[in-house]
Order: structure tokens, then C-alpha cells, then sequence
């Protein structure tokens, strides 16, 4: 029993030096201007990995199958354009008013759409941010379809927003893996097996839904900002665009819904996918749905699922020991 | 066993793909082998260490998508210019002694500036592009000129009305060749001025960027010229059902209609029209109806005007390649088989400057091209270009009209050219001939 524990506890050890490598690593690559590529590149899986881990943490540990989840990327898109380009205030505070905004309208709409289960849930998120589209498209107050150009973010360098983008996406997972090890983690599983099983235990359904809605919506909300001062220029067709629920179903399908490592895997694959088939105008989204589909048939619990099977990988210390 | 194998290939073949995607050149588009992209060497007369082995232009366009229809003569372009600007090995730069050859490289934005974005910062990173160029409507050249600002890159962008890319500036790295709505305005209320009307405009706009500028524009325009403007208000882009909009023209009695739309949307706007009966004497659909061919789907009658930024009745040559207005016409017509559009004037009138430029400066240097951009004083197919402080030409308008010409086709006529002294007015604004088609 000592020599399980001990031997747990180096791999807990192994593991932390890993990530926190991975982390130096990373930390350096933009340093000094170079790897100009690598880190444009990256700044793409990071964003995407966040909301990616967001997607995954509703659909693939509360059961909570979202088809709106570009309403908060919009959202937090819309915050970061509007106050500094409208008002001129500095950029982060985009990204504070984004989580807030998300929290507040996710806080809304979860009394009407956490009445319906399954694809009404699903299809009830997917109508909501239709409706924000439609809404943000009318409203004057946000320059109807013109959208805006968000030009304090012309003078960023790639690095500064390489390190924005970076802090966002670990901060994502590490609330993830927080909430997961939690006993807040172990109801959202139980949940997302059992809803009647779990409810019998004790787990108030409702309030874990709710919760895990909130932070989900949060933190999509401060991604949708982070994607925004990338791009620079947000319309409401592209801000609350489908394409980005599409792109993070994707990458959780890949990678292996209900993991952590999931996303990441099915991040990077999306993003270097998306580079390689720009080559291929016309063609990009059919190859894409080809590979989502034969990854689907062949390893319907994604690369992960696959991988787990010979190597019971765990990096974050998710799993549950009987 | 054997799906976990396959499975396994299959990552295996991923990881593969995403190291290629981290080292690999792009494979965008370019143009055909026998345009001239296999360059050939450079000559070498300077040390070849520092001569480049081409320069790079990037091409970020809407090459499918709603606008794909509008970018069809980009390929016959670059197939055009090529062989000139290769003719003695390449352009020939000063700083190396030797000739340099051009390369293109195409990327496709979608209509979408997320995918403007990713493509243009693409093309920057990672095939290293000496110029960016972004072509048709915000949605493409606002986001390729942010990465040509982040990435302090030459940028030259065009199609696009000035105010909505102005709002970003003041530009360091990028140029525009741009139309000023205020312009188009005017054009319009001086031809509605040659029929008589009851002067009231009736506005069909939808929530666009470009609807957006023209309804704030036309609202403050409008009573100096003694216009009346009856709004119904925005709706969202992309709908398809306008008989409530309809009914209230109708019941405001409006004499002359103005929308701007993408070409489906007109179209169907102009047969709800017919099918209710709403018949104006003037009906100027611009933005969707560039092409002689998006008319022919209104119908045989469906006499259109709209503000127009180029025609082969122009007098300019291309400096590039020394053919004139008509002669790139016939060119594109016999080509694509389409009739001579406007997109002609955008797609060489950027080639015209960005081959200037490059003979211009004296290396590839980036802050060098800048230079020469800023420099730029040139008679091209889309007339004399020069940038001014904020970077922008403003490109020559007037208001044209189709007209059928009796065996199925139409002619683009120009009704009223106040700022183009260049053209003549060939004929005056014509009604809509609603007898002809409700009968």
C-alpha cells in the first residue's frame, strides 16, 4: 500500500515537472520576436483550446450539449470592441466586461433553457444565439451589421497577444482540472451518467448545471475577447457565428469528449488542419467533416479514447480511483 | 484490432500533417505554370546570398462564398501580368543589381473576416510575404489590413467604401484604393434629378456595413437636395422575405427605391416588387448588381442603376501591361465569357500600382516598398493614383444604368459622371419600364 502511494506520488511529481516544462516552453517560444509562425499559430490553439475546454466541460461532464456556445464568444467579442473603440477604455477591461456580460445573459437564459433536456436543450441554445445575431445585426448602439474595427489592438504585438491568449487557455484548464477534482467535479459526473441516480445522491441538478453554465459562459465570454483582439474587425454574421460552436464540437469530438486532454489534442489538430487545407479553398470544410467523421466511426470516444485504451493516460489527475 | 490500427494510422498520419504544417511553404493557390509563377532565376549579376529568389504577393480575396461571383477575373489578372513583370527575369532592384521574379499567392477570406484574418497572418508568417493585398467589401480588407499593420507589412486593400476603413486608421502599412460614398451620392441624386419624381426614396437596407453607411449618408444628403427619405428601418442580412417593407413603400408612395444588397437578396427583392405590384420609376440597386449578368436575372426590363467605379468606356491604359480600357474588356469577356465588369478596373488598377511600387524601390526591404507606396504618382487602368495622407485613393464613380439591348443582353450605360470628367454621359436616366413588364 506504501509502495502505491509512493509510487503515485513520483508520477504526481513527473507529471507536474512535465507541465510545468511544457509551460517554460511555451512561455518562451515568442521571446524576442522570432517563431514569428509558431506563434501565430499557437495563439490560434490556445484561444480554441479554451473554448474548446468550455464546450467539453458542459457537453462532456454535465451532459449539457450546447448548439449557442458562439453567443458568448460573441459576446465577449462585442465587449472588448465596445469599450475601447466606443469609449476608449483599455483593453482588459473588455475582457472583465465580457465574463461579466456572459455571466449575466447565461444567467438569463438558463431559467427558460434548463427547463428543456436534451436536443430541446440543445437546440434551445442554438435558437438563443440566432436571436442575438438577428438583435446585434437591428441595434443601433452597436452599429447595426457594420460592426467595428477594435484598433488598439493594430499596435499589439504578436507576442503580446501570444501571452494573453496563453494565460487564457491555462487558465481554462486549470479551471477544469480544479473544478473536476473537486466534490463539485464528482457531481457533474455523476450527473452527466446518471441525472436520476445522481439527483437520489444528493446532487442538486439544477444548481450543478447552473454553476458549471456560469463558468463555462465566463470563460467563453473572455476567449470571445481574446479571439476579437486577434482579428481586430467583429460583425455580428462572424461574432455570432456558428462556425465557432461547429469548431469547438469539433475539436472535443476529436480529441475525446469528457477528458482534459481532449481538447487540447483536438485543438491543435483543428488548428494545423485549418492551416494545412487553406491551401484547399472550397474544400476546407468537406475535407474537415471527412476527417470529423472517419475519426467518428473508427474511435467514436476520439484520440484520447483511443490512446487511453493502451496507455490509461491521466495528466491532470481527473479519474477516480474505486 | 484492426480499427485500432487503422485508428492509430490515423493519428500517426495527423501528427505527420501538423509537422508539415509547422515547416511546409504554403500551398495556396497560384497562378498557372505557364503565366509565369515558375520564375526563372534571378540573374546574377549581385551577390546571390543577398538576392532574394522571389518576391511574395499575397492575395487575400473572397474566392467562394456570397462575393465569390465578383472575384472571377483575379486569375486572368495575375495570368496577364505575370509574363510582364517577369519579361527580364524579374523586376529589377537596385540594392541587389539584379532581377527579381514575382510570385503570387492566392488566399481565400470566404466573405468572412475570421478567415480574412487567419489567411492573411498565414501568409505573413509563414510564406513571407513582401506585400499583402485584400480585395472586395470590409469584410475582407479590414482584417487583411490589421495583419498588415501588426505584422508591419505593405498592404494594399481595395473595393471598399472609405468611412468603414477609415474608422481604424491612421494606417502606417496600409493603402487603400477606395470609394467615398459621399460621392456615390451625389452621382445618384443628380440623376434622380433628370426624371421627374415625386421625390421620395424609399430605402430597402438591410443591417450591413455598407447599408449602414448609406442610410446615415442618405439621411443627411437627402434634404439638401430636396429629397424626402421614407425608411421602413433595418433588418437583419440575409432576409428573404420583404413584403412588409414592400407594403410600406407602396403605402408611402415612394418614386424611386434604393437598396444594397449581395446579388441574391436584390434579386429577390426586385421580383417580390414585381409580384406586388410596387412599381417605381427609378430603382437603383447598387452593390449586388455589378455585373450585367445579376441583372439578367431581374428580367429583360429590369432597367437598374447603381453606382458603378469602372467601365471600358474609361480612357486609361494600364501601365503594367499597356492595354486599354476596352482591349482588358474584350480580354475578360473572351476569357470568362462574361460581359466586362468593374472588377477589371480593381483587379489591375492594384496590379498597375503594386508593379510601380516594386520597380520603385530600391529593395524588397519592407520599409523601402512603404516608401515607394507613399510615393506613388501613376496613370493606371483606374486612373491617375496617388495616396493621400491617410493613405487612400479615392476611386472614380459615376452612375450607370442596364439597359436591354434587345437580343437578351444589357448595355451599361453612363447616366450621370460628374466626378469622372474623363466620361461622357451617353444617355439621361431612364424610368423603369413597368408597362413593358407588368405587361
Amino acid at each position: 500500500m506504501t509502495e502505491k502511494t509512493s509510487s503515485r506520488r513520483t508520477k504526481n511529481i513527473i507529471k507536474l515537472i512535465v507541465l510545468i516544462v511544457v509551460l517554460a516552453v511555451l512561455v518562451v517560444i515568442p521571446i524576442g520576436g522570432g517563431r514569428i509562425r509558431m506563434t501565430s499559430v499557437l495563439i490560434l490553439v490556445f484561444l480554441y483550446m479554451a473554448i474548446a475546454q468550455m464546450w467539453n466541460l458542459l457537453a462532456g461532464y454535465s451532459g449539457l450539449v450546447s448548439l449557442g456556445a458562439q453567443a458568448f464568444v460573441g459576446l465577449g467579442g462585442y465587449s472588448l470592441a465596445m469599450l475601447s473603440q466606443v469609449y476608449g477604455l483599455p483593453l482588459w477591461t473588455g475582457f472583465v466586461a465580457g465574463a461579466v456580460i456572459s455571466v449575466i445573459f447565461a444567467l438569463i437564459i438558463s431559467m427558460p433553457i434548463f427547463k428543456m433536456k436534451g436536443v430541446y436543450f440543445t437546440v434551445g441554445t442554438w435558437i438563443v444565439a440566432e436571436c442575438l445575431l438577428v438583435l446585434f445585426s437591428i441595434w443601433k448602439f452597436v452599429n447595426y451589421s457594420a460592426g467595428y474595427n477594435i484598433s488598439a489592438t493594430y499596435k499589439l504585438t504578436p507576442a503580446a497577444i501570444y501571452y494573453v491568449a496563453l494565460a487564457i487557455c491555462v487558465g481554462a484548464i486549470v479551471v477544469v482540472v480544479l473544478l473536476l477534482r473537486s466534490k463539485f467535479g464528482l457531481s457533474l459526473m455523476a450527473m452527466r451518467d446518471n441525472e436520476a441516480a445522481a439527483e437520489i445522491r444528493g446532487v442538486k441538478l439544477y444548481r450543478t448545471k447552473l454553476i458549471c453554465f456560469l463558468i463555462a459562459s465566463a470563460i467563453t465570454g473572455i476567449a470571445g475577447a481574446g479571439l476579437y483582439l486577434n482579428i481586430a474587425y467583429i460583425t455580428p454574421p462572424s461574432a455570432f457565428n456558428i462556425s465557432w460552436t461547429v469548431a469547438m464540437c469539433f475539436i472535443v469530438v476529436i480529441g475525446g469528449i469528457g477528458t482534459v486532454e481532449g481538447p487540447i489534442i483536438g485543438a491543435i489538430i483543428y488548428v494545423i488542419l485549418n492551416q494545412l487545407l487553406y491551401s484547399f479553398p472550397g474544400f476546407s470544410m468537406l475535407i474537415m467533416g471527412v476527417i470529423a467523421i472517419i475519426i467518428i466511426i473508427l474511435a467514436p470516444k476520439g484520440i484520447m479514447g483511443v490512446v487511453n485504451r493502451f496507455f490509461n493516460v491521466d495528466l491532470f489527475g481527473i479519474k477516480r480511483r474505486l | 484490432m484492426r480499427k485500432k490500427i487503422i485508428a492509430l494510422l490515423l493519428v500517426v498520419v495527423l501528427a505527420v500533417g501538423m509537422l508539415a504544417a509547422c515547416g511546409a511553404p504554403s500551398g495556396t493557390t497560384t497562378p498557372p505554370a505557364d503565366s509565369g509563377t515558375t520564375t526563372p532565376a534571378p540573374a546574377d549579376k549581385g551577390n546571390a546570398k543577398d538576392v532574394p529568389e522571389s518576391i511574395k504577393i499575397g492575395w487575400v480575396a473572397p474566392l467562394t462564398g456570397p462575393l465569390a461571383n465578383q472575384t472571377v477575373g483575379i486569375a486572368r489578372a495575375i495570368e496577364l501580368a505575370l509574363p510582364v513583370m517577369n519579361a527580364d527575369g524579374g523586376i529589377y532592384f537596385e540594392a541587389y543589381d539584379a532581377n527579381i521574379p514575382v510570385e503570387f499567392i492566392m488566399a481565400d477570406s470566404e466573405s468572412n473576416p475570421t478567415k480574412a484574418s487567419e489567411v492573411a497572418t498565414k501568409l505573413v508568417t509563414e510564406d513571407k510575404v513582401d506585400i499583402l493585398i485584400g480585395e472586395y467589401t470590409p469584410d475582407t480588407i479590414n482584417p487583411v489590413s490589421v495583419v498588415g499593420e501588426r505584422y508591419k507589412v505593405p498592404t494594399l486593400v481595395s473595393n471598399g467604401p472609405q468611412a468603414s476603413w477609415l474608422s481604424a486608421g491612421p494606417y502606417e502599412w496600409s493603402f487603400a484604393m477606395l470609394f467615398d460614398n459621399i460621392l456615390s451620392m451625389e452621382e445618384w441624386f443628380l440623376g434622380f434629378d433628370t426624371i421627374e419624381t415625386n421625390r421620395k426614396i424609399a430605402l430597402c437596407l438591410d443591417s450591413n456595413v455598407d447599408s449602414v453607411l448609406v442610410t446615415d449618408l442618405l439621411k443627411d444628403m437627402a434634404p439638401d437636395y430636396g429629397y424626402e427619405i421614407v425608411d421602413p428601418g433595418r433588418f437583419p442580412e440575409g432576409t428573404t422575405d420583404y413584403s412588409a417593407v414592400i407594403a410600406q413603400m407602396i403605402e408611402d408612395d415612394a418614386d424611386i427605391i434604393i437598396t444594397c444588397m449581395t446579388t441574391p437578396y436584390e434579386v429577390t427583392l426586385w421580383k417580390q416588387m414585381v409580384q406586388m405590384g410596387y412599381n417605381p420609376k427609378i430603382a437603383c440597386f447598387s452593390k449586388g448588381m455589378n455585373l450585367s449578368g445579376d441583372v439578367a436575372q431581374c428580367g429583360e426590363f429590369a432597367w437598374l442603376c447603381c453606382d458603378s467605379q469602372w467601365t471600358p468606356e474609361y480612357p486609361f491604359v494600364s501601365s503594367l501591361l499597356g492595354m486599354d480600357a476596352v482591349e482588358l474588356s474584350e480580354d475578360f469577356t473572351a476569357t470568362t465569357g462574361e460581359a466586362p465588369d468593374l472588377t477589371i478596373g480593381w483587379d489591375f488598377g492594384m496590379l498597375d500600382v503594386v508593379a510601380d511600387v516594386l520597380t520603385r524601390a530600391p529593395s524588397i526591404d519592407k520599409e523601402d516598398i512603404r516608401q515607394a507606396f507613399i510615393e506613388t504618382d501613376l496613370d493606371t487602368i483606374y486612373g491617375h493614383v496617388t495616396f493621400n495622407e491617410e493613405h487612400v485613393y479615392t476611386t472614380p464613380v459615376f452612375l450607370g444604368q442596364y439597359i436591354s439591348d434587345g437580343e437578351g443582353g444589357f448595355n451599361r450605360t453612363v447616366v450621370n459622371a460628374k466626378y469622372v470628367p474623363e466620361l461622357t454621359e451617353s444617355v439621361a436616366l431612364q424610368p423603369v419600364p413597368w408597362d413593358k413588364i407588368n405587361g
